[in-house]
């Protein structure tokens, strides 16, 4: 039974799906399917609430589901939260830009449910079968919705692009996971893990261009260069709702999986230590990406690529925490305290969403022009929308106090503390970085405030549905950019119970030796020593009760 | 007797106060009418301004009881609390911090007042409140935040409002471009900022708190005292911020452009406050800065350089407001030196004097630009002197001050500043003597071209005859008039708060326990003898200035710039264009950047998408027929051959 | 040996009917690149035979050999494309890059499993506790236990295919 329940918040949003397909089917051919975004949102959030109890209700912090093929901790809690609140604002917006865009279809509604269903199952699984079936359902419904405007040829090719590159990476991640299977003879995180670090001399070659295969297919999902080419095409050609969609919620659960990977399968020095490991080649995707997505952002002219290429570009930073957290030993001080790639995910998601959403209410009537141009005097035309659409993009610039700059600094910080003598380099870039893209995100409040459009200007589509979901994202980036505590708290909770989730599982006994009296003996626990890292005396109680909790909760379970 | 927790209200008070302001003007522009407005717009200010008189009378109280005590701290909430960070959002009342907020809501509210008069028929009325208040806000989180972060936020904050109000008349192109200059010019300096503070947190383990850290910073044993390279790393770094938010060389470049402004805004942001900000963030480090020598050296030497440059440029300058901007960059590069060689106090006093003075004169730009119905080329002005009477006589009491004529405040505090350049020296002696004659003759050449560039604006507005004929200039309203005979009595008394009279020097008393730290390391090698005479020296300077303007300008050789003008062309085209320091960067940086995005777009981007976004859906239906065939073609192929030789090229990378 | 020398006639027959659906001339019509695929899949299921997996090469043969392969020849035939529907080919240099990363992925991972297996022992099929490995029994008892809950998702997969089939195929209007 505590099975069904730590899977609920999962299951809601998959029920959601089933519910909103019914009311369709119910609801007469010609009603207005606008509720049904409504029903979606409230769906959804229901279920990032179920997460939410689970994870405020202290119950135990893992849930083990199915023999090891669930694992929802407070890190699978966090992301499903997270992708619940994304997905709703999305399937809120979608109320009123379909309509105006001619697109009356009930089925976007259940397919933005499912898609957000394969997502939350994408982050809480623990075994490879279950991985993949997530990714595709979330992959499947996606191409769909990006190709749901048939009247446009953009969106029909943005779908077509869509899927077959999404195919090919596919076809990587099932590649990666057989090979991964192959070295190791299994298929879940904790036993692969296992297998690789008691026998990382055989088949770790096998094991590594399986890994790279994965982070390949992974980095498809995530939009890193160079698996990035499809983004700007299919951003721009989606309607505006699925792009924040893929933007917010496909980014977040590509990075909670990649990030949980690093902790569980490849989190060990050699796998991740130095340039040439599985590990080094996220710090070469992240340089990349940051400074590809970065330079390219300066030439666009249309604002869906511009922040398409943003996304690309903040792919890189969080791939650097990424990196970043393989660079200690598992369940070492210095990797679970690390929350910033939660917590970067967090502001990244609200801020894109924001911004996506204020782009999907302009242009109604059929418009679609989302060039520079046609945001021009969106300061005059609607003062609340410029407003929501300044706060995301300075946030996402990384502006203090938006929650950008809490982000950008939590995550600079780690990636420092993991490894303060060679990684003020990549901090030096990222920031150098961050001040490029203030270039094209100044020019989208340049084109807001201080130009006049030339030229009949797309006109507004009235929306509650969609205003309240955007204004919720910009009240959200100003709040907790002026009160980030609960929030660093949060993803602090998260990725630290995650790191031990991960190493209590691969401490106890492997599943058939149940019976065996004397589990295994634990790795002792180790402070990473950091050369010139002097600790802050008065954060020594916050270290050790980090240790204390973690021995705690290492020690052996009572059956 | 004021109590600590009633300061400690008193400093939400002073903060928030303004904010309110902003919130109600920024969220009812059209409910609100023109008064309310005003009277919200000014008052929030004011009282911000009374709630620090009132925190000032309550410190010294507390002082006058217990003579150690050194500060207020009012801590609101835990801000930040994320693995060995942990960061209050706290405020910080100190000697240092309570002359800056003196001067920022003061001056800040005459500003406000000001602009009731000077925006009185602009249509965003409400808007410029809501963003002049905002900027009040951020400036006051600057300079109370009791750690660097809070600071930074501030620091930010100031930024963003300056990109606001810089733009504020958008419909003008290239004001809205001098915003975005300015922004990210700022933005080079805030990177420096902002991997200072990483890296005074991991290299070093320090705090950002500023009280923490100066007590780690204190312990001789600690890192800071074995790490020196990374002490100047830290500092040259955080300097960097300073260049970009204090204008000096080699980012002062956005400070000419931002007077696109409305005046007001110049005065406040530009010239009293914002500007400032750097050199407040230096002496509130002194205890740090002073651990570096190399720092210290390139300080001053950036300072001294910024000031004698900035003032040889003010010398061609025809805008008005431009001959001010240069002026601005030219004294914070007095201050910046005065910081830079150990005169922590000298630095401030410079910073509060040019405030006032600086405040009014780009109050009485504004109003004779207001009575010129918006012209600024002083060219074509002349002859004001009896048409404004109000706005003369206090625009010639603050042109004196800056030039250095004795016993007005910019007399004092200038002094201090020469004094100091050639008096103080590390006391670790690794900074060579020479440099001390080398930023004191800077120093000395840039107060004599201070001189004849202030008074030759003052003789071309406001002596002689009016050259343009159709202008009917007149003395502005109260609300314009008042601020001005405010600023102008602080332009002449500022200097008595700083005598230079052992013991007797108020403001030096005022701030010694702040600078205690950096002071120890600073060894005065002058005597009071070389004081005066340098007072002597200087005031010659400045007389010599002044009179050699009225004689090119208004005296018997009036025909001598044109013939200078020719004899040196070429000189004279490079400081009209002020060495041509943005064509450089334009051509070094801007281009270059911009140029290599194009060429990544048309290799990787346009090669192989061919811009959708160019053509646009007008072009949609003929665009059905080739979407087919890109698709078989080109495209999608090709993005796969980029994703399978990306995946070889990271397995060859790890095998 | 015997067996060994079926596997390569299994493998090589299976290596170029995957290339004959992709390259030219087969690949210029449909139905040709179709067949190829066909016997790609049946001598798949050959190989699945050789690893006693019965059940699997059984559905290898039903579902892709089978339902699949109609649905792409209907397709085919009413699509009813013709040579010049067809953009001609052109060699680009992606292309060639693009081929021989392929070539490059293929022959690593042929070297790194090589070396993966030779480490491993082979399990003797012949063994008692083995004599039911890949029957109907056994797959069924993996599905229904330890792979129930992907086995259950899977489908939910298949109605957003569904959906998704209706969505892009079905002109404006409601979900019916």
């Amino acid at each position: 039974m505590s099975d069904i329940i730590a899977f609920s918040p999962v299951l809601l949003a998959a029920i959601t799906g089933l519910i909103v397909m019914v009311l369709d089917l119910l609801s007469g051919k010609n009603t207005h399917k606008g509720f049904l975004g409504w029903v979606t949102a409230v769906g959804l959030l229901a279920s990032g609430t179920a997460a939410c109890l689970l994870w405020v209700g202290g119950r135990e912090i893992s849930l083990p589901f199915m023999v090891g093929m669930v694992q929802f901790d407070t890190y699978g809690a966090f992301f499903v939260t997270l992708i619940a609140i994304a997905g709703a604002a999305s399937s809120l917006l979608i109320v009123d830009h379909n309509p105006e865009q001619g697109i009356h279809d009930g089925a976007t509604y259940p397919l933005v449910a499912f898609a957000t269903f394969g997502a939350m199952l994408f982050v809480v699984a623990t075994d490879m079968i279950l991985l993949f079936l997530g990714l595709e359902i979330m992959s499947l419904a996606l191409y769909v919705l990006a190709a749901s405007k048939q009247t446009s040829p953009f969106s029909m090719e943005a779908g077509v692009k869509y899927f077959l590159l999404g195919a090919l990476a596919s076809g990587f991640f099932l590649f990666g996971a057989a090979f991964l299977y192959g070295a190791t003879g299994s298929l879940d995180f904790v036993t692969v893990g296992r297998t690789i670090q008691d026998a990382a001399a055989h088949g770790s070659g096998l094991s590594k261009v399986a890994l790279v295969m994965i982070i390949a297919a992974l980095g498809f999902k995530i939009a890193a260069v160079p698996f990035h080419f499809w983004t700007p095409d299919v951003y721009e050609g989606s309607p505006t709702p699925i792009s924040a969609f893929m933007a917010g919620v496909v980014k977040a659960a590509g990075f909670a999986v990649l990030a949980r990977m690093m902790l569980t399968i490849w989190g060990t020095a050699e796998f991740s230590s130095g340039w040439q490991s599985p590990g080094g080649i996220l710090l070469i995707l992240a340089v990349i990406s940051m400074v590809v997505g970065n330079i390219m952002g300066i030439v666009q002219d249309n604002v869906k690529r511009i922040l398409a290429y943003s996304s690309i570009s903040h792919a890189g930073y969080i791939l650097l925490g990424v990196y970043a957290i393989g660079l200690g030993e598992p369940g070492a001080v210095g990797i679970s305290l690390n929350s910033g790639v939660p917590f970067y995910l967090l502001t990244y998601v609200l801020a894109t969403v924001g911004a996506f959403g204020v782009l999907a209410l302009m242009g109604g009537q059929g418009h679609e022009d989302m060039s520079l141009d046609s945001i021009a005097g969106l300061g005059k035309r609607s003062p609340i929308l410029a407003l929501i659409l300044t706060i995301s993009v300075l946030s996402l610039a990384g502006i203090p106090p938006l929650l950008g700059f809490m982000g950008k600094f939590v995550l600079f910080k780690q990636v420092l503390l993991a490894d303060p003598d060679r990684n003020w380099v990549w901090v030096v870039v990222a920031v150098l970085n961050s001040l490029v893209a203030l270039y094209y995100y100044l020019r989208i409040v340049l084109y807001v405030y201080f130009r006049e459009p030339e030229g009949e200007a797309a006109p507004i589509i009235k929306s509650n549905a969609g205003l309240f979901a955007v204004s919720t994202m910009a009240v959200l980036v100003l709040l907790l950019g002026v009160f980030p505590g609960k929030a660093i708290d949060a993803s602090n909770q998260a990725s630290h119970h995650a790191v031990l989730s991960i190493t209590e599982a691969q401490a106890a006994p492997a599943v058939q030796q149940e019976s065996a009296p004397t589990p295994e003996p634990k790795q002792p626990l180790r402070l990473r020593q950091v050369d010139g890292l002097k600790v802050d005396p008065s954060h020594i109680p916050i270290i050790r009760r980090a240790m204390e909790l973690k021995l705690r909760d290492s020690g052996p379970k009572p059956k | 007797m004021i109590k600590e927790t009633t300061i400690q209200s008193l400093l939400y008070v002073i903060v928030f106060a303004p904010l309110i302001g902003a919130i109600i003007n920024g969220v009812f522009p059209r409910v609100l009418s023109r008064r309310a407005v005003s009277i919200i717009g000014v008052g929030l200010p004011a009282i911000s301004f009374v709630a620090t008189v009132l925190a000032l009378v309550g410190f010294l109280g507390l002082r006058s009881a217990d003579p150690t005590y050194t500060a207020v701290s009012a801590s609101l909430f835990s801000w930040i609390v994320s693995g060995p960070i942990s960061v209050d959002f706290a405020l910080w009342l100190d000697p240092l911090s309570i002359v800056m907020t003196l001067v920022v809501t003061g001056i800040g509210s005459l500003i406000h007042l000001y602009s009731v008069g000077y925006m009185h028929d602009d249509p965003s009325y409400a808007r410029y409140f809501s963003h002049l208040n905002l900027f009040l806000f951020s400036m006051l989180l600057l300079v109370l935040g009791r750690s660097l972060l809070l600071l930074f936020v501030g620091w930010e904050g100031v930024g963003l409002c300056s990109y606001l109000l810089i733009g504020f008349w958008f419909d003008d192109m290239d004001k809205a471009i001098a915003g975005k200059k300015a922004f990210i010019v700022n933005r080079i300096g805030d990177f420096g900022f902002l991997i200072a503070m990483f890296f005074l947190i991991f290299a070093l383990g320090g705090s950002l708190d500023i009280p923490s850290l100066r007590a780690m910073v204190a312990d001789p044993t600690s890192i800071f005292h074995s790490n020196t390279a990374m002490v100047t790393a830290v500092t040259l770094l955080l300097f960097l911020g300073a260049t970009g938010k204090s204008a000096q060389i080699p980012l002062y470049i956005w400070l000419p452009d931002a007077m696109a402004g409305p005046t007001p805004v110049s005065a406040l942001i530009h010239a009293a406050t914002m500007v400032t900000a750097g050199v407040y963030m230096i002496a509130r480090l002194n205890f740090l800065y002073v651990l570096s020598p190399v720092s210290m050296a390139v300080v001053a030497t950036v300072g001294a350089l910024t000031a004698i440059f900035a003032a040889s440029i003010g010398l061609v300058q025809n805008d008005i407001k431009k001959v001010l901007a240069y002026s601005t960059v030219s004294q914070l590069g007095y201050m910046v030196l005065a910081v830079g060689v150990g005169a922590f106090g000298a630095g401030i006093f410079h910073l509060m004097t040019h405030a006032f003075f600086k405040a009014c004169l780009f109050l009485g730009a504004g109003s004779v630009i207001h009575a010129m119905a918006g012209e600024q080329d002083i060219q074509k002005m002349g002859g004001l002197r009896k048409k404004m009477p109000i706005t003369h006589i206090t625009f010639l009491i603050s042109t004196m001050a800056i030039a250095g004529v004795p016993l007005l405040s910019g007399f004092f505090s200038k002094d201090e500043i020469l004094f100091s350049a050639l008096a103080l020296q590390h006391s670790s002696g690794t900074v060579a003597p020479w440099l001390n004659k080398l930023w004191f003759g800077l120093a000395i050449g840039a107060a004599l071209m201070t001189a004849i560039y202030m008074f030759r604006l003052y003789f071309l507005t406001f002596s002689g005859e009016l050259r343009s004929p159709d202008a009917h200039p007149h003395e502005s309203p109260a609300s314009m008039t008042i601020p001005l005979i405010v600023l102008a009595t602080g332009a002449a008394l500022a200097g008595y708060l700083g005598l230079p009279i052992p013991g007797k020097n108020l403001l030096h008393n005022w701030l010694a326990p702040v600078f205690a730290g950096g002071a120890s390391a600073i060894n005065n090698t002058g005597s009071h003898t070389l004081e005066y005479a340098l007072m002597g020296v200087s005031t010659v300077v400045a007389l010599a200035g002044i009179g050699l303007a009225w004689a090119l300008y208004r005296g018997p050789w009036q025909h001598v710039p044109a013939k200078l003008q020719e004899s040196l062309a070429g000189l004279y085209k490079t400081l009209v264009n002020k060495y041509y320091v943005d064509e450089a960067y334009n051509a070094v940086v801007v281009k270059p950047l911009i140029g290599g995005s194009k060429l990544l777009h048309r290799w990787v981007d346009a090669g192989l998408i061919d811009g959708i976004a160019v053509n646009g859906p007008a072009k949609a239906l003929a665009y059905v027929g080739r979407t087919a065939r890109r698709l078989a073609t080109g495209d999608v192929q090709t993005y796969a051959a980029i994703f399978a030789i990306g995946v070889v090229l990271l397995v060859l990378f790890v095998m | 040996m015997a067996e060994q020398i079926v596997f390569y006639i299994l493998a090589t027959g299976v290596l170029l009917g995957a290339l004959a659906v992709v390259v030219p001339p087969f690949a210029r019509n449909p139905l040709h690149a179709a067949v190829a695929l066909l016997t790609t899949f049946s001598l798949m299921a050959g190989l699945f035979v050789m690893l006693s997996a019965h059940l699997l090469a059984i559905l290898q043969i039903v579902v892709y050999a089978g339902a699949v392969m109609i649905l792409f020849v209907f397709a085919i035939m009413l699509l009813n494309l013709r040579k010049q529907d067809f953009s001609p080919a052109k060699i680009t240099a992606w292309k060639i890059l693009g081929a021989a990363a392929a070539f490059l992925i293929a022959t690593r991972i042929a070297m790194v499993a090589g070396a993966a297996v030779s480490t491993h022992t082979a399990v003797d099929l012949s063994l008692e506790q083995y004599s039911t490995f890949g029957s109907v029994h056994d797959v069924g008892i993996a599905l229904a236990t330890k792979y129930l809950l992907p086995f259950e998702i899977t489908a939910i997969l298949l109605l957003v295919a569904v959906i998704g089939a209706l969505v892009v195929t079905r002109r404006q209007g409601g979900l019916r």
